[in-house]
């Protein structure tokens, strides 16, 4: 087979821990970036739409909607290529290469995610600070807001490609010799769509959690707040049905299977996410007002969505390597001193934004 | 050398890596430095009670937020991006050594982010006892993670017992990089002097543009004696052969150090003379003559320091095409075109396509026949016997490494490499 000459070979130095150690924390570390992603990608497409309904029903309320996402989604982006780093730096070591030979294929197309993101993030402070004429302009800026929620969905398109792409080796000659698009590939597309919504459904969930926490907003601005996320909450989560039936059969059916009997984790952890999405759905039409609920069934249905794509992709890459055969060459002492880094910093920032919290003046929560 | 290159007629390995390069370090410094800066500025404002220092202090944390936390960190990631597509083998490499000590950096990365995040925006919100506090939580995280990727880029130079033992803390506390942590602590307190300058051309208040001026001056005092210091530490910290190297061995090299020297000198020399004597004098066009030396500066230093450790990218280990010194023999018997797959992919089966395979599975991580680092101006005149004789004595020359791979498949490249050069066929 053709296919595993292309492979490169494991580096002949070994990696610094067992194999597992590595699959929990690129889950782990994925998690935590997946999470300000879908905020920061369905909060950019949220604000877009708040803003045109407040265009078209003349209602301020959503004005400020779309200004208080803009003022967090900054905060965001800085968090998503933060806790970006950290999966990158993991999927590297086990999966290196799988995904240099995917990032040399999207050559060009790849490297620009970074100039997207730049513009994206200026683009950001441009609304947010509105400097010069952009406070006295007819949209105030909303102009940059449309930029660079194309330029998320661009890199979220780029992200959803590498991952693909370097899931199939078996299509990079061909893509290499230009006889085939990289996303021509089967299951690129529904998974592009259902990660976009999903994202915007995370986001809508949010908004409703969100709107409860601030104290300084009118009770006006707090209901329509919370709403407006659980309608947009509502509606993608019914159109993610028929994207996600679109997305696992769109899978070769030995990699379906795993989430349907073949693979403990993939079938529990499909399992679970079905049913927290179906509660959530049901939560949201008895007209529950709990937000932990909302909290709890966000986080839960993340968690398990990211286990499941762990457990496609673990699927398919095992069909050319065992990762597990991998030489190691352990360096316990510097991955004690990570850990231990890990829990005191995440602790130090606890405190700190406790800390902040009690000495803020009401007027700033 | 299984992976697959990096071939753009536009823009070169080489030149992508320092384009993105470039710009990170000579924000990454200065987000450590300036960390500093305004965290002990904050405390002497704070101290005698002077709220326009403090408006002077808040500006230049917005430098911090909109440069470092934007353009600084993404072009990190960029390091990342682009050369994992110019050398994967290298970084593969680097990865499998150091992986948790990089992961140990992120969690500074994460509180650096984070406490600037809170810093901007608590400013005149809380009490300045726990902003001063959040100060210093971003400051701790910038110096952290640049004494971590100290050790790492010092790695690449100076493996030292790494080679024999595999260890991390061999491989970490290699001989240059104290050096390396001292030198460029340095150049972060210089970089936060120089673009706090930037600040000081639009401040009005003539009492504070001397307060501040004064102030970064001893910084950049402070600075140019640790960056001075540290670097000639690290030139006698590095093996002869590349000292002498440094020092007259081999030209490109001992000019690029030697511009470095010099345009820091002269950094060093109208820094010092407009912070201190004439801070009042200071305007935009300063600032940006300042920046653009200082920029100079650091990248004749980081060229060098990165042309030091040619053939390799992990000095005896690691050839800088991906080879290593230790599978050369092997390579020699088996063929260099038995292991770069890549390279043959739809090609068709004749000697000059075989030479351009060898081509770029062993040349084009650095050289391209016109161009970046060219081969054309090096081999004009040779014909295809000249050049296949000249293939066996590539390492003659101390930058170069060997050729790797059979006489057929070096009588191939030198074929094309004639074909590429003169027109030959």
């Amino acid at each position: 087979m053709e296919s595993l000459n292309i492979i490169p070979s494991f580096l002949p130095i070994g990696i610094s821990s067992p194999p597992a150690l590595f699959v929990f924390f690129l889950t782990f570390t994925f998690f935590l970036h997946i999470i300000f992603v879908n905020l920061t990608l369905g909060g950019s497409l949220l604000l877009l739409s708040s803003k045109y309904i407040s265009k078209i029903y003349g209602d301020n309320n959503y004005n400020m909607i779309a200004e208080e996402l803009g003022y967090l989604n900054t905060f965001n982006i800085s968090l998503t290529v933060t806790t970006g780093v950290a999966p990158l730096l993991f999927v590297q070591t086990i999966y290196g290469n799988f995904f240099y030979t995917s990032s040399f294929l999207l050559s060009f197309k790849w490297l620009f995610v970074l100039a997207a993101v730049i513009f994206a993030y200026y683009f950001y402070y441009l609304y947010k600070m509105k400097p010069l004429y952009i406070r006295y302009s007819g949209g105030k800026g909303i102009i940059f807001i449309v930029l660079a929620a194309l330029l998320f969905l661009y890199v979220a398109f780029m992200l959803v490609s590498n991952t693909v792409l370097s899931t199939h080796p078996e299509a990079w000659k061909e893509v290499y010799l230009n006889k085939r698009a990289f996303f021509d590939l089967p299951t690129l597309l529904p998974r592009y769509i259902h990660f976009v919504f999903a994202a915007t459904a995370f986001a809508g969930l949010f908004l409703m959690v969100y709107s409860r926490m601030r104290k300084s907003f009118s009770k006006e601005l707090k209901e329509k707040m919370y709403s407006f996320g659980k309608k947009s909450f509502f509606v993608v989560t019914l159109a993610q049905i028929p994207v996600g039936i679109w997305l696992l059969l769109s899978h070769e059916k030995e990699i379906m299977m795993l989430l349907m009997g073949e693979s403990l984790l993939g079938t529990v952890s499909f399992i679970i996410a079905l049913i927290a999405a179906a509660a959530a759905l049901a939560v949201v039409l008895l007209k529950k007002d709990n937000i932990y609920l909302f909290a709890g069934l966000g986080v839960v249905i993340t968690i398990f969505m990211v286990l499941i794509r762990r457990t496609i992709e673990n699927g398919y890459f095992s069909k050319y390597v065992n990762i597990y055969n991998m030489e190691t060459n352990p360096q316990w002492g510097i991955f004690i001193i990570f850990l231990v880094l890990l829990v005191a910093v995440l602790g130090i920032l606890g405190f700190t934004l406790f800390k902040i919290n009690r000495e803020l003046k009401p007027e700033n929560k | 050398m299984d992976f697959p290159f990096w071939i753009h007629p536009y823009i070169s390995g080489g030149q992508l890596i320092a384009s993105i390069a470039i710009l990170h370090v000579f924000i990454s410094h200065f987000a450590v430095g300036m960390g500093l800066y305004v965290v002990l500025a904050e405390q002497k404002a704070v101290k005698n009670e002077d709220g326009e220092l403090l408006k002077f202090v808040k500006t230049n944390s917005s430098l911090i937020l909109f440069i470092s936390a934007i353009l600084g960190a993404l072009t990190g990631v960029g390091i990342w991006f682009s050369i994992a597509l110019v050398s994967p083998a290298g970084t593969g490499s680097l990865i499998s050594i150091f992986v948790w000590g990089w992961a140990s950096e992120w969690v500074f990365f994460v509180l650096e982010i984070s406490a600037l995040l809170m810093y901007y925006y608590t400013w005149d919100k809380i009490s300045h006892k726990t902003h001063i506090f959040i100060g210093w939580l971003y400051f701790i995280g910038a110096f952290f993670s640049l004494v971590i990727i100290a050790g790492i880029i010092a790695f690449q130079l100076t493996p030292g017992t790494w080679n024999t033992d595999r260890t991390f803390w061999s491989a970490f506390f290699n001989a240059s990089y104290l050096p390396q942590v001292v030198g460029r602590f340095g150049i972060s307190l210089i970089l936060a002097a120089v673009y706090s300058t930037l600040v000081l051309s639009f401040t009005k208040n003539e009492r504070v543009k001397k307060t501040a001026g004064h102030f970064s001056g001893v910084f950049a005092a402070a600075g140019f004696i640790l960056t001075f210091g540290g670097f000639y530490w690290w030139e006698i910290s590095l093996p002869q052969n590349i000292q002498g190297l440094l020092s007259g061995g081999n030209a490109i090299l001992t000019n690029f150090f030697r511009y470095a020297s010099f345009t820091a000198l002269g950094l060093a020399i109208v820094s010092l003379f407009f912070t201190f004597v004439i801070p009042k004098k200071i305007n935009i066009v300063v600032a940006v003559i300042l920046m653009v030396t200082g920029l100079y500066s650091f990248g004749y230093y980081e060229f060098a320091r990165e042309r030091a450790r040619k053939p390799f990218i992990i000095m005896d280990y690691m050839y800088a095409n991906g080879i290593l010194k230790s599978e050369v023999s092997r390579l020699n018997k088996d063929g260099i075109l038995s292991e770069a797959d890549w390279t043959l992919l739809g090609k068709p089966d004749t000697k000059i396509s075989k030479g351009r395979a060898v081509f770029e599975a062993e040349c084009v991580s650095c050289h391209e026949i016109e161009g970046y680092n060219a081969l054309k101006p090096k081999v004009q005149g040779m014909g295809e016997q000249d050049l296949a004789f000249f293939l066996t004595m590539l390492d003659s020359n101390p930058l170069m490494p060997p050729f790797v791979g059979t006489e057929t498949e070096r009588k191939a490249l030198a074929a094309y490499i004639n074909k590429e050069v003169n027109g030959g066929s």
